[in-house]
């Protein structure tokens, strides 16, 4: 019965939040490094990452590719997380995610899953299928990408990553996480 | 060997490490040096285990071998620590052993694609039973004290560039002798020689490095000066063996040794500190 009632709530979370858009692959390229002993120790931190299933891992190229467990939810903070306690930084971050019929707008928020997904750079536009995203946040790209992303917008969450009184819903400013991102093109 | 083929010897050593100063870098190894530390870290909730042994010759009382087991333990991305035992075992039948503790700061980095730069601050307390014999201080391995310093690495594609430098006073209480404070450092270049392109983990790498060590007593500016080169094999991107050679270029110091083979096993676990959270499978 409680086995039950936990596959119940499950699924019910699922549709509740999954069914808008999923993420399907994140591809992470990482900086400061070149050994393939440096790799691996990424490597390592991101098959421990909770909702990953399987990485594969690009040692010249510095790039690995995470793959979540289906219906799993990742979190692009935690990927983050993992390749800066190996000792090293994110270069660039793409996020491939299903969309259904989801609405999107520059300078604005979207719900996945319960995290708050803020647009830059993008045409208002519904996003459906298989669509590329690049996270902008200040830990996964250059200082300079950073500052230039930061002059296209007044919105004071994308320096801070978390929301402040530009965003709608003020009520935790400061406290939720917003994530940035941008679509590839 | 004759007086003229050793100092032959020395400056074809020396010819040999300006040559790598200046070409290294351009050529395209690695940072994990086998003479001295970088200012990398092991990664954040890792645990290395590390056997250092060495043959030594040429000192104030012979020749003699040593053991250094070390555990080194990652407890913050820009933290770690190691803990070191040191047993010695000189040829006329005395032995002595040690401890040292090793802290290491990452406070600077700056990471681009395939380089990066950065420094830290280090700290090492030692431990020893053995009476201070010679003038050489080491805390890393037989003198009793302790030291502090800055590591400073750039790693540019396959080559890496390390820098130490630190100052290190001996403290030896119970045998009623004055400290002694000496200045240390290192310069060491090292460089990925194979495989010339990474296809996975399971390749086998060979890093060639090329290191001085040098120190000076800021007390009567005695000093010496080491040269040391190094092959080392990275085995399934995770065990790793170094084979050193190191040789005194110069010295006005008494020392516990003027030439030293070495032979060091590493290997990380990675994560092991790592709490797997309760939804993981």
């Amino acid at each position: 019965m409680r086995k039950f009632f936990f596959t119940f709530l499950l699924l019910t979370g699922l549709f509740a939040t999954g069914a808008a858009a999923q993420i399907t692959r994140v591809n992470i390229v990482a900086s400061g490094l070149t050994c393939s002993m440096c790799s691996r120790s990424i490597f390592d931190a991101l098959e421990k990452v909770p909702g990953v299933d399987k990485v594969e891992a690009d040692v010249a190229g510095t790039a690995f590719e995470v793959y979540p467990k289906t219906g799993a939810d990742i979190d692009p903070d935690a990927l983050q997380n993992a390749v800066a306690n190996a000792g090293f930084s994110v270069a660039d971050m793409t996020v491939q995610a299903k969309f259904d019929n989801v609405a999107v707008k520059n300078d604005a928020h979207i719900d996945y899953r319960g995290r708050m997904f803020h647009f830059m750079e993008v045409k208002d536009q519904v996003l459906n299928g298989e669509v590329k995203l690049r996270a902008i946040d200040k830990k996964y790209v250059s200082r300079g990408t950073f500052k230039n992303y930061n002059k296209t917008t007044d919105y004071s969450c994308y320096a801070s990553g978390h929301m402040q009184n530009c965003c709608l819903s003020s009520n935790d400013s400061g406290k939720k996480r917003i994530y940035h991102f941008t679509l590839v093109k | 060997m004759t007086r003229k083929s050793a100092n032959t010897l020395k400056a074809a050593a020396w010819a040999a490490f300006i040559f790598a100063l200046a070409f290294g870098p351009r050529a395209a190894a690695q940072e994990l040096f086998a003479y001295s530390e970088p200012a990398s870290n092991v990664p954040a909730n890792s645990i290395g285990l590390r056997m250092t042994a060495a043959a030594f010759g040429g000192g104030l009382h012979g020749a003699g071998i040593m053991a250094m087991p070390e555990v080194k333990v990652g407890l913050h991305r820009n933290f770690m620590m190691t803990a070191q035992a040191n047993l010695m075992k000189l040829d006329n039948g005395r032995d002595y052993y040690g401890g040292v503790l090793y802290a290491k700061y990452r406070f600077l980095v700056a990471d681009a694609d395939y380089s990066h730069f950065r420094m830290a601050a280090f700290a090492r307390a030692g431990m020893n039973n053995m009476r201070p014999w010679v003038r050489e201080v080491d805390i890393a391995s037989y003198t009793q004290g302790g030291e502090a310093g800055i590591v400073a690495t750039q790693l540019l594609k396959k080559t890496a560039i390390n820098l130490t430098a630190g100052y290190a006073r001996s403290h030896y209480p119970e045998w009623g002798i004055r400290a002694q404070d000496v200045l240390r450092g290192s310069l060491s270049v090292g460089r990925l020689m194979l495989p010339t392109t990474y296809t996975g983990f399971k390749q086998t790498n060979l890093n060639l490095m090329l290191e001085a060590i040098a120190e000076e007593d800021l007390g009567n500016h005695a000093r010496f000066a080491d040269l040391a080169g190094a092959a080392q094999l990275i085995f399934n991107s995770r065990l790793r063996v170094d084979i050193g050679y190191r040789a005194q270029l110069y010295a006005s110091m008494t020392r516990m040794q003027t030439h030293a083979a070495q032979l060091r096993v590493e290997y990380t676990f990675l994560n092991a500190l790592t709490k797997r959270p309760p939804n993981a499978e």
